[in-house]
């Protein structure tokens, strides 16, 4: 017998690999709601083939978050910690000037791109600039499906916690 | 031989705790706070009395394993490093060989460290980890098939008296920053951190937790230590240095290099896996082997 739930997980089975078409194993789980990488209550639905997302659904919402946490150095600090750089994002909220290098060129050109917000790494330089941005992520869940894990944790990482929650209300109703 | 055995043990020791302060106090500066001598020795006893966390099936015996591999990769590839001009622990006219192999068995390591507890997210971060390491050998040999030409000798020994007239790093000023890269690697720091980085919960360490967990950051940056003593040995001729006797240059060219490894690792950001891929493949591999070519002619 092949496939089924046994001991109450979906058996890994092989699906077509997204990018290529080549049979690949998939693994299904539930990631959330306290995984680190993610916002605390989301819980993500996910199908992985190694680490690319081949699946993503919204099991839980994330918890709504106090306003400031919307404020450009939190959101851009959340951005460096997935980069390695805990110092500067300490630094930045504490409210010094970034200390580090290469952090425009870290991330790839048109990953996270929304409409009329530009992609990830243009919102990363306006949170830097103290700007405001990120507010509408809407379709952003639909968009982690092809991408690699860490691509995917900078893109939910670079829309503002309230507009991730909209965006998550918005794919677990749709 | 003894004084010799001691003195890899105390480099050792004295090595991974001014490696974990280094750690502690880089980050620690950038947003204003202070972080004193004692303060490894408080993150590591936090860690100690922590439970131990079991996963489901997990392969127990690598996962206790794991840390002690490293850490004795990490002493093996000290001991081939010379602490005077007269002779290291181990005296093996290969030495470099000894280091590489000790490189290549890293990786084997921390893939086996992100195998054995049978989780996802320790996975991701062991075939990731395999996918980078494995290329960016090829800088690293380059560069110390480099460093050997001058020298005509695998040996570390020889390799430290042919600077006695000019050091490595001015005659071959690329050898150090790529070295210092593979060091990056080796010790899952910064922007060459994918087997232990944030966007996967810790990576290979991502289940880890009381003595395990503890034990495998000692290793971390025991392996620092070896590192950077093999990059001052190598390119900074090591022992080499007027006055002072020969430990006390390598002890401070090695805590040169330490600074050096801590401050680059929190001060570059770290980008993707498939990206770091393409710049290690398109950009670093070319620029090594570019290297070579010009040792080679300088040292015809």
């Amino acid at each position: 017998m092949m496939g089924g739930v046994p001991y109450g997980r979906p058996m890994a089975m092989t699906g077509e690999d997204i990018r290529d078409g080549l049979q690949l194993d998939r693994y299904s789980a539930r990631v959330g709601p306290f995984a680190p990488t993610l916002p605390p209550g989301l819980v993500l639905g996910l199908t992985l083939q190694g680490d690319v997302i081949v699946a993503c659904d919204v099991l839980a919402l994330p918890f709504v978050q106090a306003r400031e946490a919307d404020a450009p150095a939190y959101c851009a600090a959340r951005m460096l910690r997935l980069m390695g750089l805990e110092g500067a994002a300490d630094g930045l909220i504490v409210g010094n000037r970034l200390r580090a290098f290469g952090v425009g060129h870290a991330l790839p050109g048109g990953l996270g791109r929304l409409e009329n917000q530009g992609d990830a790494r243009v919102r990363l330089a306006t949170w830097l600039g103290g700007g405001v941005t990120g507010g509408d992520a809407r379709g952003i869940f639909r968009s982690l499906v092809g991408l690699e894990w860490s691509e995917a944790m900078l893109v939910l990482a670079s829309v503002t916690p309230s507009a991730l929650h909209r965006a998550a209300a918005e794919a677990q109703v749709a | 031989m003894l004084l010799l055995f001691i003195a890899v043990l105390v480099t050792l020791c004295a090595g991974t705790w001014l490696a974990a302060w280094l750690d502690h106090l880089v980050p620690a500066r950038s947003s204003g706070r202070s972080a004193g001598p004692l303060a490894p020795f408080r993150a590591a006893a936090a860690t100690l009395v922590r439970p131990r966390i079991e996963t489901e099936a997990p392969d127990r015996m690598i996962w206790r394993l794991a840390p002690g591999w490293y850490l004795a990769l990490a002493a093996v590839g000290l001991s081939v490093v010379p602490f005077t001009s007269a002779g290291a622990l181990l005296d093996s006219p290969v030495g470099i060989v000894i280091w590489g192999s000790c490189e290549a068995l890293t990786i084997v390591t921390v893939f086996l460290h992100g195998w054995a507890p049978n989780a996802p997210f320790p996975l991701i971060g062991a075939y990731r980890y395999a996918a980078i390491g494995l290329p960016i050998m090829l800088p690293s040999m380059f560069v110390l098939i480099a460093a050997a030409l001058p020298a005509e000798s695998l040996s570390l020994l020889v390799v430290v008296e042919s600077q006695s007239e000019v050091w490595n790093i001015v005659r071959q000023p690329l050898g150090l920053p790529l070295f210092l890269l593979v060091g990056l690697t080796l010790t899952l720091r910064g922007p060459f951190d994918f087997a232990d980085s944030a966007d996967i919960a810790g990576g290979t360490s991502a289940e880890d937790s009381g003595p395990g967990r503890a034990l495998w950051q000692v290793a971390r940056l025991a392996m620092l230590v070896s590192f950077s003593a093999v990059a001052a040995t190598v390119f900074l001729a090591g022992p080499l240095g007027p006055v002072l006797p020969g430990p006390i240059w390598l002890w401070m060219k090695t805590a040169f290099v330490m600074a050096l490894a801590v401050s680059l690792s929190h001060a570059v950001a770290r980008t993707t896996p498939s990206r770091m891929l393409t710049v290690i493949w398109v950009v670093l591999l070319p620029l090594s082997f570019l290297h070579l070519l010009v040792a080679g002619v300088l040292a015809l």
